[in-house]
């Protein structure tokens, strides 16, 4: 499976509450669909929408997903209110979803600070769109021993624990799934 | 027992007086010794995530036996993007009446402490509690607050001479930066001042009113970390690990072979990182986030730090512009001066290109990482 998948849970886990984190989506029904598996990989008690910046700082307990329609007013009021998600500690990130190639993604080009923060930390999953579904299933019934939806199914009954690596196995597998 | 890993903390800098300090691998004065030596204003400049803020840090706790050392962390409170001179001033103010009250216990004036309440940048707990007997000056210059507060705490401290650390500014925008920089110059007579400057206000047009004769320049480079320069690099870079991991012999000795190996982990880390400690605990977060993920393993191993590498290259992928690549070819190894300079600041801010010291001279250099995307 290429990079991206274990990109996202990474991504969310690598800084912690210190973090921002940027998910890249193609179009706003990709965006709906990435956003319900931000929060299922986060596999956090409580998670927020927004669409504002100060609206996302007062959530501190929560994974923010953060969905504004001025993608680059939010990038500029990231970039010149960063450190403020600092203090108090954040027990959880805040994902920030920008329209690839779009003016977010632009305007990141001119925000040195949240560039900074979020290097390493700003997937792309439609990548995954790329892959060889097939060559993919194959692999994972070769590691995991059960195709994707025999998996799913026990996972779904939690027959499996829900560990970091577990997690990310299901998210493989809900992409693989025959639907 | 296992490293507590989220002490690595990539975009946290240190707090003064901080343990897991580590001093940088450098033989050029630093802040504190130029405060000491009465240079002021101290203008400090360098790329994101170089260590800025942890340097500021340093020279606080470095410089509180002999002044008050108050380090103002402007992007803790403001935000930097939209910052106006009045703003500024107000932070200075409050952040050093509040140092004066909660840590070294000063007794300020209360009206002056109601003033800066009415503003709303006195942090909690330390406005007087019983007020009306000292009527509060709306009317009064910002500038002017700042001043009395200055002279107020220099005057009844037994150092007698306060020292500003001002962070944050490097985000600022060049015209609201320029009109902050004018208003913090109305301070220069009280006291000494560092202020972390954007790379636009050190090198950009019109950066000759922003430093001007007389003051200094502090340029926070890029840790060295290639060949046999190299070497105390990136044994600082073992050390920041060993300091912020808080990592001992016990634990040390648990891990795989392939962490503290000459060339291993964390070796690998320092080189690719180009010097830059953000960038180098990034890379050990991230390749130790992966293992977890990846493989359930409590150590990153190499083939992890190449799946943290990756990640970096395609942030980096995503910073360059349509020209970016042959210009960071055609500038590798030279001084960047035939460079344009719209670009050059940007690449320079974004730490995509690295100014380094070579044999004495200033020379341009491609962050390793991007260097493979070239």
């Amino acid at each position: 499976m290429p990079d991206p998948v274990a990109s996202i849970a990474n991504a969310i886990q690598r800084d912690g509450g210190d973090g921002i984190v940027v998910v890249y989506y193609p179009d706003l029904g990709v965006r709906d669909w990435l956003v319900s598996e931000v929060e299922s990989i986060a596999a956090v008690e409580t998670s927020v929408r927004t669409d504002s910046v100060k609206d996302a700082r007062t959530h501190m307990d929560s994974l923010v997903l953060l969905l504004p329609a001025n993608e680059r007013a939010a990038v500029e009021e990231l970039d010149g209110a960063r450190d403020q998600f600092l203090e108090p500690k954040r027990a959880y990130p805040v994902v920030l979803f920008l329209l690839r190639d779009g003016d977010g993604a632009r305007a990141l080009r001119e925000a040195p600070s949240l560039a900074s923060w979020v290097r390493g930390s700003d997937p792309d999953p439609e990548l995954l769109a790329e892959v060889d579904v097939e060559a993919e299933r194959r692999a994972f019934e070769a590691g995991a021993g059960a195709s994707p939806e025999e998996w799913l199914a026990r996972w779904r009954a939690k027959e499996i624990p829900m560990d970091a690596s577990n997690v990310v196995l299901s998210y493989r597998a809900s992409l693989l799934e025959r639907r | 027992m296992l490293p507590d890993w989220s002490r690595l903390a990539p975009n946290r800098p240190l707090d003064p007086g901080d343990v897991a300090y580590v001093p940088r691998p450098m033989d050029a004065p630093r802040i504190p010794d130029w405060i000491l030596t009465g240079r002021s204003p101290l203008l400090v400049v360098g790329p994101v995530g170089v260590g800025k803020s942890t340097e500021l840090a340093f020279a606080a706790q470095a410089l509180k036996d002999s002044r008050i050392a108050c380090l103002v962390p402007l992007d803790r409170f403001e935000n930097m993007r939209t910052l106006t001179a009045e703003q500024a001033l107000l932070r200075v103010a409050g952040r050093l009446a509040y140092v004066a009250v909660r840590a070294l216990h000063l007794p300020i004036t209360p009206a002056l402490l109601d003033e800066l309440d009415m503003y709303g940048v006195l942090a909690g707990g330390v406005a007087p509690k019983v007020t009306g007997m000292f009527p509060v000056r709306s009317e009064r210059d910002v500038g002017d607050l700042a001043i009395l507060v200055i002279r107020e705490i220099a005057r009844k401290s037994t150092q007698g001479r306060v020292t500003l650390l001002i962070d944050g500014l490097e985000k600022t925008p060049p015209e609201p930066a320029r009109l902050v920089f004018d208003a913090l110059e109305g301070l220069h007579s009280e006291v000494e001042i560092v202020v972390v400057v954007p790379w636009h206000a050190a090198y950009g047009p019109g950066a000759e009113t922003v430093i001007v004769p007389g003051e200094k320049l502090v340029v926070v480079p890029p840790v060295e970390v290639e060949g046999q320069a190299g070497t105390a690099g990136v044994e600082f870079f073992r050390n920041v690990a060993a300091r912020r991991l808080r990592l001992d012999e016990a634990t040390i000795a648990q891990a795989p072979d392939t962490f503290g190996a000459p060339g291993g982990v964390l070796d690998t880390c320092a080189r690719l990182s180009g010097g830059i400690p953000r960038s180098f605990l990034q890379l050990l977060a991230d390749a130790v986030s992966y293992a977890r993920i990846l493989d359930g393993k409590d150590w990153p191993e190499p083939v992890h730090v190449a799946q943290a590498v990756a990640d970096q290259r395609e942030s980096f992928r995503r910073l360059l512009t349509p020209g970016d690549d042959d210009a960071l070819r055609s500038v590798d190894g030279k001084d960047g001066r035939n460079m344009a300079l719209e670009q050059k600041l940007r690449l320079l801010a974004h730490g995509v290109l690295l100014e380094r010291h070579e044999k004495g001279q200033p020379v341009m250099r491609p962050h390793p990482i991007v260097k493979s995307l070239l």
